[in-house]
């Protein structure tokens, strides 16, 4: 017996790179702004969940990122927990919030997502990754993975620079509209093609930038919706799930076994399937993720992701509009305030308060983010499904 | 203290005859795992370090235009799937050739990483026909 969750508060902060910020400034603002949203009092809250993953550490804060906000805020005597799980850090707090509510142990919940990395000594070289040791001393970075993955992709389905480069140049054109992303000026498909290269196809515009943020939510169980009267915006969770990578030895790098597996699921918990979804926000750290993670959630059929982005079908007013945020790819990658961020321009899309990026008539949202490197495979993966 | 170049702990051994790629077998239900593990997926047996095929076949390699922290010129790296069934990262020196999907690359133990130390670890080139 599980008790129906609702997200009744959302709260950012501006993305991208702020020498004058703290990761205790960018937490307690977008919590701070969340709490408002909901229109209840930090005494409300019972329980805090904090996602970030690599820059407590930076901070003076490698535990305790959570009683650190709630502190500020004025929180007190709660559980905290704080999660780390690579990029999908604060996807996966979202998670133990949740689970927490469904199962009746807490009622009101301030689930945050924080992180600052534009203070690390090595900025400007590619952030590495955790977990990734060994290959790490043999030349291992992010993009070159996504790189070998994007060849691959070429090679078996015949996806096209200029299909990649469309996924960028759609996600900036959102971005353009969204007055918390980090890059907001349009771009073209030449731009990206003459970009800088990183790593084999992939070129600069191809990869997300890095950035401090953080965004925030507020859950409720039904019960406290009613006894503190904030269901007018209510968003309801339908499904949240968090699973690990299957790790096999040889595999293609075209698909990611753990995202498919982990969003059927959530379809089932949810009772709903791909052709229901109205709008998506997808882990698109690179362009070649974003279109793989498309096809592994069964938006579009296994190799046909590029063309289908290339007609549109993935902008707004196309068929599933995706990244209406703009994407890690403009926002930035503040690692553990990107997942909490998607969930934050999901259920603004559901309440129809999105203004220029509005999808008519959103009803039903996903949210994929992953996370890490575990043998050739991604180490998690977060699905997120939110209906109105 | 001695100079010699650290070797990444966990994947290279040496078996008398000097540093080599080394993967996990299990002795009972053959499984071999890289990088090694301590026991069997299958069967929690103990698995055996066993060296890896001296020749394997390229999965994909790119080129890393923007090195990373700990080295200081562009390089290739990519996936090496090897005969006993197992996919390996590293380096590779293409030595004047292109590097293609299914093309024979052989490896050798060298250095792999030169900041902030030295750090060993396979380095595959196209295999000799
Ligand atoms: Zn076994």
């Amino acid at each position: 017996m599980t008790e129906s969750v609702y997200v009744v508060g959302v709260g950012i902060t501006p993305f991208g790179k702020f020498a004058d910020e703290s990761m205790k400034s960018l937490g307690r603002t977008a919590s701070r702004t969340a709490l408002i949203d909901a229109g209840i009092s930090p005494r409300d809250i019972d329980l805090v969940s904090a996602g970030s993953a690599r820059s407590g550490m930076l901070h003076g804060h490698e535990s305790g990122v959570g009683q650190m906000v709630a502190w500020e805020l004025g929180i007190s005597g709660v559980a905290v927990y704080n999660v780390k799980a690579y990029c999908a850090s604060g996807s996966s707090a979202f998670n133990v919030a949740y689970m927490a509510l469904a199962g009746g142990f807490n009622e009101v919940a301030l689930v945050v997502g924080v992180e600052q990395l534009s203070v690390r000594a090595e900025k400007g070289r590619p952030i590495t990754s955790d977990g990734v040791e060994i290959e790490s001393d043999f030349g291992f970075t992010p993009p070159a993975f996504f790189a070998a993955v994007t060849q691959e992709h070429m090679r078996e389905f015949g996806t096209t620079r200029e299909q990649l480069a469309a996924v960028a140049v759609k996600n900036r054109a959102n971005a353009v509209h969204n007055p918390v992303a980090q890059y907001r000026n349009a771009i073209s498909i030449d731009d990206v093609i003459n970009s800088p290269n990183v790593s084999g196809p992939l070129n600069l515009f191809d990869c997300c930038p890095t950035g401090d943020g953080a965004a925030a939510l507020v859950l409720m169980t039904e019960s406290a919706v009613k006894r503190l009267k904030v269901g007018d915006r209510a968003i309801r969770i339908a499904s949240s799930v968090v699973r690990s990578g299957e790790y096999e030895q040889v595999k293609s790098l075209t698909t990611f076994n753990l995202d498919v597996l982990a969003s059927k699921q959530a379809y089932e918990k949810a009772g709903l399937g791909p052709e229901d979804l109205d709008v998506v926000e997808v882990h698109d750290a690179f362009t070649i993720t974003e279109l793989i993670h498309i096809e592994d959630l069964g938006l579009v059929a296994k190799g046909e992701s590029g063309p289908a982005v290339a007609r549109g079908e993935f902008s707004l007013g196309g068929r599933i509009p995706v990244s209406t945020s703009g994407g890690l790819l403009t926002k930035g990658h503040p690692l553990g305030a990107s997942g909490t961020a998607q969930l934050v321009e999901l259920v603004e899309q559901l309440r129809g308060e999105s203004g220029v990026r509005q999808v008519d008539g959103a009803k039903v949202a996903m949210a994929q983010m992953s996370g890490g490197f575990m043998e050739s495979d991604l180490a998690t993966s977060c699905i997120t499904i939110l209906t109105r | 203290m001695s100079d010699k170049p650290r070797a990444s702990q966990t994947v290279v051994d040496d078996f008398g005859d000097g540093p080599v790629l080394t993967a996990s077998r299990c002795p009972s239900c053959g499984d071999t795992r890289y990088p090694p593990r301590a026991w069997c997926v299958n069967d929690q047996e103990t698995m055996e370090r066993v060296p890896v095929s001296p020749v394997g076949t390229l999965y994909e390699a790119v080129w890393v235009s923007r090195p990373p922290y700990g080295f200081r010129e562009p390089y290739y790296v990519g996936y090496v799937d090897m005969p006993e069934g197992i996919r390996v990262f590293g380096r590779i020196e293409a030595n004047g050739h292109e590097l293609e999907h299914g093309m024979q690359l052989a490896h050798r133990i060298d250095v792999s990483r030169t900041e902030p130390e030295d750090v060993l670890g396979p380095i595959f080139a196209p295999a000799a026909s």
